[in-house]
Parts: structure tokens; sequence; C-alpha cells
């Protein structure tokens, strides 16, 4: 996983995202300047999370995504259904999934 | 008009104390969360994984993986740096890529001593140096400094090399260059826990090589205690090698050809180095490995032999 250490930082320093993605990712996570979940913020995005095919789901720590809105995204429908249940333990304020076919707001549940 | 969307706003929700309030959520799993790793390991069988070092009777005893940091410690003058040399020529001839930041050695002066280990002999001529230059290119990078080195420039040196150029081995050389001095008990394990945390986290293996205490003499062989400095050093470590040079062997040698005697088996027979692994966390041998010294082309051989090995084809 990539991106969770900068946003760590961000909300220990005491400041909130309005939005982060968390991405599942078919692949490993890039390490490349302009494509590193680490980065996005230094480049005036928003933050970004990215998980990696081979993390353990169980063990990803979402505690820097407590209260903020989680746009959750990837192609593999059991692995976003196994992280969004994962994140709900983490008290985000509002999830929005999708992986191209369906879409899922916590906000209308 | 449009709305804008802040990225960044200030919080005042007690994000540090929801941290550790939420610390045993993610630290606390139940053993069947690492059910996959765990299958991934016995279908692996029990065969070692990761760079081997240039000698076939430690393949099955002693590797250097990823996220990992090994110790090479031992008495000034008893081939460290000499040793590890051959061995990152050997990782590099492996396939994974070697950065060298010697704080004791010019860049050129590393290069001088690896011409010599691949060139197998002595006095290596141009076509040599072409040769090693070629081969090296893309293969093996040094970091330019001599002297002492902040820790947080050679933090980002590793993230560089980690990240940019793909490096798999990056030797240090040596601990007391990076740290304030022997009694900086906090800096050194302070140090030694980022290069575990880097490690780690960016799937490289440090070499970190360290001196040992005075002992009484030089045929004393040290263990991981003589380490200089805290011993937390090598607690934190993942391995411990200790290089040991045999002085007494080389003594006798030489009394010998001075009286114009022969140098008999027994001594003959003799390991010219040691190398004592002390730590092994992953692994489950912990031993000693006898190596014999070839001193026209700077290498150390797995038998006494003393043939030495075309370090290019080491694969």
């Amino acid at each position: 996983m990539r991106g969770h250490e900068t946003l760590s930082r961000l909300r220990m320093g005491g400041y909130k995202p309005a939005m982060v993605w968390l991405t599942a990712l078919d692949g490993p996570c890039s390490r490349a300047t302009f494509l590193d979940a680490e980065n996005t913020l230094a480049w005036g995005n928003f933050p970004e999370i990215h998980v990696e095919p081979d993390d353990r789901i169980a063990a990803l720590d979402f505690r820097p995504l407590v209260g903020t809105t989680v746009l959750l995204q990837g192609t593999d429908r059991d692995r976003l259904r196994a992280i969004f249940k994962h994140l709900r333990q983490f008290a985000p304020a509002r999830v929005i999934t999708s992986d191209g076919t369906f879409f899922h707001d916590t906000e209308a549940e | 008009m449009s709305t804008v969307v802040p990225l960044i706003t200030p919080d005042s929700f007690d994000y540090r104390a929801w941290m550790a309030e939420n610390e045993p959520r993610i630290k606390v799993q139940g053993a069947e969360t690492w059910e996959d790793d765990l299958l991934a390991a016995v279908r692996g069988g029990n065969e070692p994984v990761g760079a081997r070092l240039p000698w076939a009777k430690t393949h099955d005893r002693i590797r250097f993986r990823g996220g990992e940091v090994t110790l090479w410690m031992g008495i000034n003058g008893h081939g460290k740096s000499q040793i590890l040399g051959q061995a990152a020529l050997g990782f590099a001839a492996q396939g994974e890529r070697v950065c060298v930041a010697s704080f004791e050695m010019r860049p050129v002066s590393t290069l001088k001593r690896m011409l010599r280990q691949v060139a197998m002999n002595d006095r290596p001529g141009e076509p040599a140096v072409r040769r090693l230059m070629q081969w090296a290119k893309g293969r093996f990078w040094l970091y330019d400094q001599l002297g002492t080195v902040k820790p947080e420039m050679l933090y980002a040196v590793i993230r560089y090399c980690a990240d940019k150029l793909k490096i798999k081995h990056i030797v240090i050389d040596s601990l007391m260059k990076c740290v304030r001095g022997e009694d900086d008990y906090n800096g050194q394990k302070d140090f030694v826990d980022s290069l575990c945390t880097l490690a780690r986290d960016h799937d490289v293996h440090i070499h970190l090589v360290h001196h040992v205490r005075k002992g009484e003499n030089e045929e004393k062989i040290p263990g991981k205690f003589d380490a200089k400095g805290t011993g937390a050093v090598s607690d934190q470590v993942d391995q411990v090698i200790t290089c040991w040079r045999n002085k007494r062997k080389e003594r006798t040698v030489e009394k010998l050809l001075r009286q114009g005697h022969e140098i008999d088996m027994e001594t003959r027979d003799q390991a010219d180095e040691l190398l004592i692994v002390d730590k092994n966390r992953h692994g489950e041998w912990e031993g000693t490995i006898s190596l014999w010294y070839h001193p026209q082309s700077l290498q150390y051989t797995g038998d006494k032999r003393c043939i030495p090995l075309d370090m290019l084809g080491t694969a």
C-alpha cells in the first residue's frame, strides 16, 4: 500500500482532506515521481492511497481515512467488497464505490 | 458560478488519540490473516531465496533478500570491505543492481580493487578496464562521498537508489562515518533503525560495514557482542557476519618461507579468512564459512585450491 504515510502525516498535523481516492490496483504500486500515491498531495491533487494485489486487506491501515469521503475504485468486485468491509471499521464519513459497472454511495444507504 | 472544494481544511479532530486508540485494530490480527503467505511459503518448500554469495557452499546457508539489513563487522584490515566488494560483484552478476557508498575509499580505489577481482590477476590492462566498465553499466553505482556523511543525506541516497535506479543492494561503508561518534549510542540506534525501515519500505538489502572493539589480540575471533558502540546495532539488523583474517597462518607461512622451508599441508589447509554468521534471522543456519585468499586477484575462494572465480560469469 502506498499513500497512507503522507496522509497520516497530514492528519497528524491537524488537517483533513475533503476527499481521498482509494484505488485497488491490478498491479504493483508505482514509485515513479508523478504516479506515486505518496506524492499526489505535493502535486496539488487530492490524496490517493493505492492498494496492491498482494496486500493483505485485513492488515491495511486505513486510520488516516477517518472522517473523510473515500472514493473507492478498482476492477475486482470481490476485492472491492473486502476493502469496503475493512474500511468501514475506520469510520470514514462517506464511501463512494465503483468498478465501472456499479456505483454505491453510503450516503444513500 | 462554480463551487470550489478546498483540498485540505484544518481539522479539530484529535487524530493522534484516534491513532493510538485504534492501534490494536491494525496490529492485532487473527492467524488466518497470514494464510496466503503461509501457503506460498509451503509451496516454495524450504528453498532459500535471495541473492547469493559468490561461493557455492554458502548458497543453502545464507542469502540476501530485499527488505533486510546485514551487518558486516570485523577488525580493521580483516577484509570486510574487500569481501563485501567481491560479494557485491556477485550480486550484480546475478542481475541485482548494486550501489556502493564507501566513505573510506574513493570511487576509483573501489573500482581498482574490483578490477583486479574481475581480471583475476594483479596487473589488469586496458582491455580489462573496458570489459569491466561495459559490464558495470546499468549494474553498478558508486556514491561519491569521502569522509563523514549526514544520515539524512544517506537516507535520500537510499531512496533515490531504490526508486529511480531500481537498485537492490546498497553497501554502506561504514557505520561510524554516518554517526557522530562511538559514544553516540542513540545516534547509532536511530541510524540503524532508519536503515531497517528504509530497507523494508523500499525492498532493498542494505549491507552495513561496522568495526569491532579492540580485543586482546587479532587472533581472537570477535563475535556479535564485540561490535563497536551500542549493542542495539546488532539487535536491529537481520543478519550479522563477522570477517576474520587468519593472521596466525600468515605469520607461520612467512616464517616458513623466510627459513627456506616448504609450507606444510596442515598450514596450507587452514582457511585464510573466516566468515562467521552470528545471526541469521530469516534462515536456520548459523556457523562459519572458510575462505582462501588469492592475493593477486584480491579474491576470496571457496576452497584451498585457491582458484579465482570469473566474477562476471557468477550467476
